[in-house]
């Protein structure tokens, strides 16, 4: 049994999935929200529709590290031998991804709780969109660190 | 550049109070102050705001019947505020027919809401073969109609006093009872021991069966009305044009009209006080000027203790960014305006965020191509520029990193798209200066150099901004130490730094001496000049310390920079994953099922990458913009600035021409 390569898709499931997982709560909440208040004021989809992605960005990021690993690893390409002869590299891959797959999960989780805040303000003051983003940026930045080092970490997996 | 302001007092006749408002609303050079002592009823401006809520209504109520407007047709028509107002007597005509087509929409759903719940309560009781107004107590019976629950129908049975009819065999049964008007009172009593529920005949005519009947047809006859209402409505959806133009010229004499109950009044003349631009004294004074004669204006500066409204004024390039700065907030009056300085970072640092040739064609075009035929204006057309300005750096930057819409010089997506890629390497000069993918390290140091920069700036101009303001404690303590900390420290250890990152960068001793030594003196000054108010030698030292503590924030923010690495990263990686999908389509070995894969593969390729620059220019955009309210702002802005809000022709859907 390989289990390098085991581990290694274990890596890149982790990433996309538990990323995933979060920006689907993030934009599911923002996306109730958003309906709310368009229901009240259908000229404000717009401004809520741009809210309503910021916390979906971490699911991207979340496949692109799969990607990445899957690259990286000659999981994309079927060529696993290196991964058969040392396991500890597939293990690498799976410790790598997991900043993404734990940051992303909880960041998106509460970028689309700060999201729902700001689509609640937009009801309120719909002048203040931009103010609403910039809240859950905020949260993004974590997220975005997240990416960072399980790049730099995978990339670094020779 | 924040524009200085005139407090203004202007008195004149009141017999020229509506010339004077109309000639100042159409030059929109002043916002007018409430000087009006306790609130006053205004019957003109209460009948005016009653006919725009109708207006408004009435549009609300065709807008799903109206034409759409065209993808590329401007967001405000341009009309003459002559031609709007001739369109006000329509409007009012055709809004009257449009509200009394809602009220009798209302008026039929109430009732066939009515209809439809009668029609209900009798459909159980269809077996009943005599008129209901029939079943009434007489002198010698007494009748009882309900409904009964069905396990209690034999408890009724055993009643020997009393005669039941049942209408059918649902749990809950209609059930007319008749007893001697006797006992009455006993078949009371039994019906509270089960489970019964009086019911009450609709005062409809006839047996329940033919009430029924009368209903349906009254139901089919509102539902036919109804229809013919809702054509009329969608008849009217041509006129939404006409009432939008109504709509923005009565809010323009509402607007106008409000202002009468800020101005203070003597018997003959009105006082209006109020805040203009110093560049717009001129032009406010010939407006009236044009109007009138008879008239005092005069203008003075703020004075201690009032809050003049925050305009800034910049040139037509550094113009957009104010956009950028208001979505955060406006610089409090008297202090320094950020977008200029803020300007080429923006663009420098949102290019660097997608990088990418492509997407920065494609924003480029698609900003050209909305400002050209959306026309659009305030917040939309400063944003469009903005975008247009990032659309031209994310060229630049793309050409130096190498990608075209995810494309680099090692594509391994296959097909063409790795044939391209092959083409970018055999150029040579594509990436003309660093790939990220093979060299991230550089990269992130590239984005950390800078965000060191971007920092240091933000120092500068807070020290020069103190400077002019004669502030030089201010300017060399809180601003100029930092910048020798950071910049000495950076220098200092840029060696040690790089060693880490494997390639190590030698400076010659000297430099790194200097620059821990210029990192050393200011952090002295820190130390010794931060609590400069203080008087206790004591308080002042720790101050001091603590100040020095903001190295970490001054840490934390260099390290912020590397989200322009990680989105630049992002942005590529996914595009060449998007390319790589479209590429599986032309798999095919079959040649037809190639061509039909061929063009899906087209297909997919273009959605997806619309895809991709959307959501990553939503993403550069904000988070480029974050980096300057945090950590660029953080270091020299005051924000709290109040909006400048002249009477002017605010309109929703008309841009007023000459």
């Amino acid at each position: 049994m390989n289990w390098g390569a085991i581990w290694a898709t274990a890596g890149a499931v982790c990433a996309a999935l538990f990323a995933g997982i979060g920006s689907a709560i993030g934009v599911g909440i923002t996306g109730q929200a958003s309906a709310g208040v368009v229901s009240e004021n259908p000229d404000l989809s717009g401004k809520c529709l741009l809210l309503q992605l910021l916390p979906g960005t971490q699911g991207i990021y979340g496949l692109l590290i799969a990607v990445v690993i899957a690259l990286n690893s000659g999981l994309m390409s079927g060529d696993v031998s290196a991964l058969a002869a040392n396991t500890t590299l597939g293990v690498r891959y799976l410790v790598a991804g997991l900043p993404i797959a734990i940051g992303g999960l909880v960041s998106a989780v509460y970028q689309g709780k700060v999201a729902v805040a700001g689509i609640n303000m937009v009801a309120k003051k719909p002048t203040e969109s931009g103010k609403g983003m910039v809240m859950a940026i905020m949260v993004e930045t974590y997220a975005v660190l997240s990416l960072l080092i399980s790049f730099l970490l995978v990339i670094g997996i020779k | 550049m924040i524009v200085a302001m005139k407090r203004l007092s202007l008195v004149a006749l009141k017999s020229d109070q509506d010339k004077i408002l109309k000639a100042l609303q159409e030059c929109g050079t002043v916002q007018i102050l409430n000087i009006a002592d306790g609130e006053v009823q205004d019957a003109d401006a209460d009948a005016i705001n009653a006919r725009i809520a109708r207006l408004s209504e009435s549009i609300g109520a065709v807008k799903p019947f109206a034409k759409k407007p065209g993808f590329l047709t401007p967001q405000k028509r341009e009309m003459t505020l002559d031609a709007i107002r001739e369109d006000v007597p329509k409007a009012e005509h055709a809004a009257g027919e449009i509200e009394e087509l809602l009220h009798t929409q209302s008026r039929l759903a109430a009732e066939r809401e009515k209809a439809v719940s009668t029609r209900d309560l009798l459909l159980p009781w269809q077996r009943l073969s005599v008129p209901m107004s029939s079943v009434k107590n007489t002198a010698r019976v007494h009748y009882f109609i309900g409904l009964c629950a069905s396990k209690d129908q034999p408890k009724i049975d055993e009643q020997e006093y009393l005669e039941a009819e049942y209408y059918n065999e649902s749990a809950t049964i209609p059930t007319i009872l008749a007893c001697k008007e006797e006992d009455a009172k006993t078949v009371q009593n039994f019906l509270k021991t089960i489970d019964w529920q009086d019911f009450v005949f609709p005062k409809t005519e006839g047996t329940p069966g033919q009430a029924i009947e009368t209903l349906d047809r009254r139901i089919a006859e509102i539902d036919a009305e109804a229809q013919t209402v809702q054509a009329e409505l969608e008849g009217h959806g041509d006129t939404i044009t006409v009432l939008q133009n109504a709509f923005d010229a009565e809010t323009i004499d509402a607007d106008r009209l409000s202002v009468r109950a800020d101005l203070a009044y003597t018997a003959s003349t009105f006082v209006l006080e109020g805040w203009m631009r110093e560049d717009e004294v001129e032009k406010t004074e010939q407006a009236i000027r044009a109007v009138t004669d008879a008239y005092s204006f005069e203008y003075r500066d703020p004075i201690e203790g009032e809050e003049p409204p925050s305009v800034v004024k910049n040139n037509k390039f550094v113009e957009p960014f104010e956009e950028v700065q208001t979505l955060y907030s406006r610089p409090a009056y008297g202090t320094i305006d950020g977008t200029p300085y803020m300007t080429p970072f923006y663009i420098l640092l949102f290019g660097l965020m997608l990088s990418d040739t492509g997407y920065g064609l494609m924003l480029m075009l698609g900003s050209l191509v909305y400002l050209k035929f959306k026309k659009p204006t305030g917040m939309s057309k400063g944003i469009a520029k903005v975008l247009f300005w990032g659309g031209i750096s994310t060229v630049f930057w793309g050409v130096l990193t190498g990608s075209f819409f995810g494309i680099t010089r090692t594509d391994a997506s296959g097909g063409v798209f790795t044939a391209i890629g092959r083409f970018f390497d055999r150029l040579g000069i594509f990436p003309a200066w660093i790939d990220p993918m093979q060299d991230s390290m550089l990269m992130l140091g590239l984005c950390f150099g800078l965000g060191i920069l971007h920092i240091v700036a933000g120092y500068i101009v807070g020290a020069i901004d103190k400077f002019s303001r004669g502030d030089w404690k201010g300017a060399i303590f809180d601003q100029i130490s930092w910048v020798l900390i950071t910049l000495g420290l950076v220098i200092g250890f840029l060696p040690a730094i790089t060693g880490m990152a494997g390639s190590p960068v030698s400076l010659p001793e000297l430099v790194t001496r200097i620059a821990l030594g210029a990192a050393a003196l200011g952090a002295l000054l820190v130390v010794l000049f931060k609590g400069r108010e203080k008087r206790n030698p004591l308080k002042r030292l720790t101050s001091g310390l603590g100040g020095l503590y903001d190295i970490t924030s001054v840490l934390s923010d260099i390290l912020s920079y590397a989200r322009l690495f990680a989105l630049g990263i992002a942005t590529g990686v996914i595009g060449q994953v998007f390319n790589m999908l479209s590429n599986m389509l032309t798999g095919a070995s079959n040649p037809v099922m190639k061509v039909i894969g061929s063009i899906g593969c087209v297909v997919l390729v273009v959605l997806l990458h619309t895809f991709n620059v959307a959501i990553n220019a939503l993403g550069a955009f904000v988070h480029c913009a974050r980096l300057q309210y945090v950590e660029f702002y953080g270091k020299f802005y005051e924000s709290g600035g109040k909006e400048f809000t002249p009477l002017s022709y605010n309109t929703k859907h008309v841009q007023v021409s000459e």
